[in-house]
């Protein structure tokens, strides 16, 4: 078992003493973005993630990325305690973040890959070398230039690119496929199903319910920082019909419960 | 995957790290040409300004222990300040720089130490400051015909460095401020402006009243001012600056850890609050 999340919580507190003077919360309440979360990644395994918006999926992926300390419960990746082994979690780790934000506009692609990899702990050739085959394989070879010239969906490209480029055991990604053009994302599918048959777990949160059962083995579906279900896309198929309208069935009931 | 070698951490790969972090710098400043051409333009008319005035003020008594005139006096206090203001704006900037990207959070997310993003990120505003010293210091050799002995120079080294660790320590505190502020660091633009004023940088501590003179004593900058040109102005040798080089040691191993524990707790403080990529 690759990735095990067990009873994780997290509730944002607001400043309290000196802190309260000088730092801003969101809002002056505690605030409960996820309680009590367990379920598991394994290797070869691709899990979708879903949720309304606030849900508490981001929340979780950055507890999961080493960004977030959890209130309590544990995160582990492999025998590697996330919170107390950061570091050694860290090497394992690629991630893509929804906000395109998080490339640097002034670098090219290929510059910004090489970058990333050197950080993440590849020696400078090998950076280049797989930046290369990347580029290739994203269709982004011919067309490399500074970020800033880069439509959205090519930015997308280039940050499932990074977050797979240092051959990572653990590929965290939240929306990756907002910004691609519907054969791009069908390209991406493949990409991610090659990368879970070579033992990488792969956990993927997204709103498009047609694409996390085409793509994904299991599902976690969670509303208001709780999880409502966790199992495979094939049950969810025998039980309802497609499992798009299965999971959309489970968000409506649990949004009843939580009313 | 076959390409990939395995992951090893140890030394060399944080030097290959810090030698990304300064291509990165290098590329993102270099796209932005007209900047670093301005840059250097205003160190050329801020020289050429404080010329003018040096020959205003003739020959003060107050710098008598000093070859050359005020020109010579404050390009070394300008000097010693252009390396103090890099040490205690870089870091929050840097900081602030990667929250409004949105790179912050994913290089949090590599296996890359604090020391070393920090390390990394001040080789090439580091550099960029070099140069603009020793354009300084050029403009002084050649309008007013300074010459600095090789040997002051080479002593001065150490002090330099000293000196710059120092204000770096404060610009680490400044950067932990920002990661939990976002906006609004207290400690760069106050601890610079009182630095101008108390260390000697543009006026010898003597014209001071005595009853502020002894501020001059608490601000490392002062000893760095007056060991620099104790052995570029004044002749000086290692013995005359063995109490600056002591003191600013003291300075140096007290800050240094401190500011590298202060940032990190910022870093704790911000990941236990979820505002880590804010800005």
């Amino acid at each position: 078992m690759r990735l095990r999340i067990e009873g994780v919580s997290k509730t944002y507190l607001p400043p309290t003493g000196l802190l309260r003077l000088v730092m801003r919360a969101a809002t002056a309440e505690p605030v409960e973005a996820i309680s009590d979360v367990t379920f598991h990644v394994d290797s070869g395994e691709i899990v979708g993630l879903v949720g309304p918006n606030g849900a508490g999926k981001t929340t979780l992926l950055k507890a999961i990325c080493t960004l977030v300390e959890p209130s309590s419960g544990a995160i582990h990746l492999d025998d590697l305690d996330v919170s107390s082994r950061s570091l050694e979690v860290r090497r394992q780790l690629g991630i893509a973040l929804a906000d395109d934000r998080a490339l640097y506009w002034r670098l090219t692609g290929r510059q910004n890959l090489e970058f990333f990899g050197v950080m993440a702990g590849m020696s400078r050739s090998a950076a280049s070398e797989q930046a290369t085959r990347l580029m290739e394989e994203a269709g982004l070879a011919g067309r490399d230039k500074l970020v800033f010239g880069y439509s959205s969906g090519m930015k997308a490209q280039l940050s499932l690119a990074r977050a797979i480029l240092h051959d990572p055991s653990l590929i965290v990604l939240d929306e990756p496929t907002r910004s691609l053009d519907p054969l791009a994302t069908i390209e991406f599918g493949r990409k991610l199903r090659t990368l879970a048959d070579e033992g990488k777990a792969v956990l993927l949160s997204s709103h498009r319910l047609d694409e996390v059962e085409k793509i994904c083995d299991r599902v976690v579906v969670i509303l208001e920082g709780r999880v409502h279900y966790v199992g495979g896309v094939a049950e969810l198929h025998d039980e309802e019909g497609t499992a798009a309208s299965a999971i959309t069935e489970i968000l409506l009931r649990a949004a009843e419960g939580e009313r | 995957m076959s390409t990939t070698e395995p992951l090893v951490e140890g030394p060399g790969m944080d030097w290959r790290r810090i030698g990304a972090l300064f291509r990165r710098d290098f590329y993102v400043e270099f796209s932005y040409q007209f900047r670093i051409v301005l840059r250097y333009l205003e160190v050329v008319f801020y020289a050429l300004i404080m010329f003018f005035i040096s020959r205003l003020m003739g020959q003060p008594p107050e710098l008598d222990q000093y070859e050359g005139g005020y020109f010579e006096f404050v390009m070394v206090g300008l000097a010693v300040t252009a390396f103090g203001g890099l040490g205690i704006s870089a870091f929050n900037q840097r900081i602030s720089e990667e929250q409004r990207l949105g790179t912050l959070e994913v290089l949090l997310t590599t296996p890359t130490r604090m020391s070393v993003f920090l390390s990394g990120s001040f080789v090439l505003p580091l550099l960029l400051t070099t140069g603009e010293v020793i354009l300084l210091l050029v403009i002084a050799i050649s309008t007013a015909g300074v010459g600095f002995p090789l040997g002051g120079v080479l002593i001065s080294i150490p002090l330099w460095l000293l000196t710059i660790a120092t204000f770096c320590a404060f610009g680490i505190m400044a950067a932990g401020v920002i990661v939990v502020t976002k906006r609004g660091d207290p400690i760069s633009g106050p601890l610079y402006q009182l630095t101008l004023l108390f260390s000697g940088a543009l006026f010898p501590v003597s014209v001071f009243p005595e009853a502020i003179s002894w501020a001059a004593y608490l601000f490392p900058a002062f000893y760095g001012i007056t060991g620099i040109r104790e052995v570029l102005l004044a002749g000086g040798g290692w013995s005359d600056i063995a109490p600056e080089l002591l003191i600013l040691s003291a300075f140096t191993v007290v800050l240094v850890p401190v500011s590298l524990w202060a940032f990190s707790r910022a870093i704790r403080i911000a990941r236990a609050a979820g505002t880590l990529g804010n800005y």
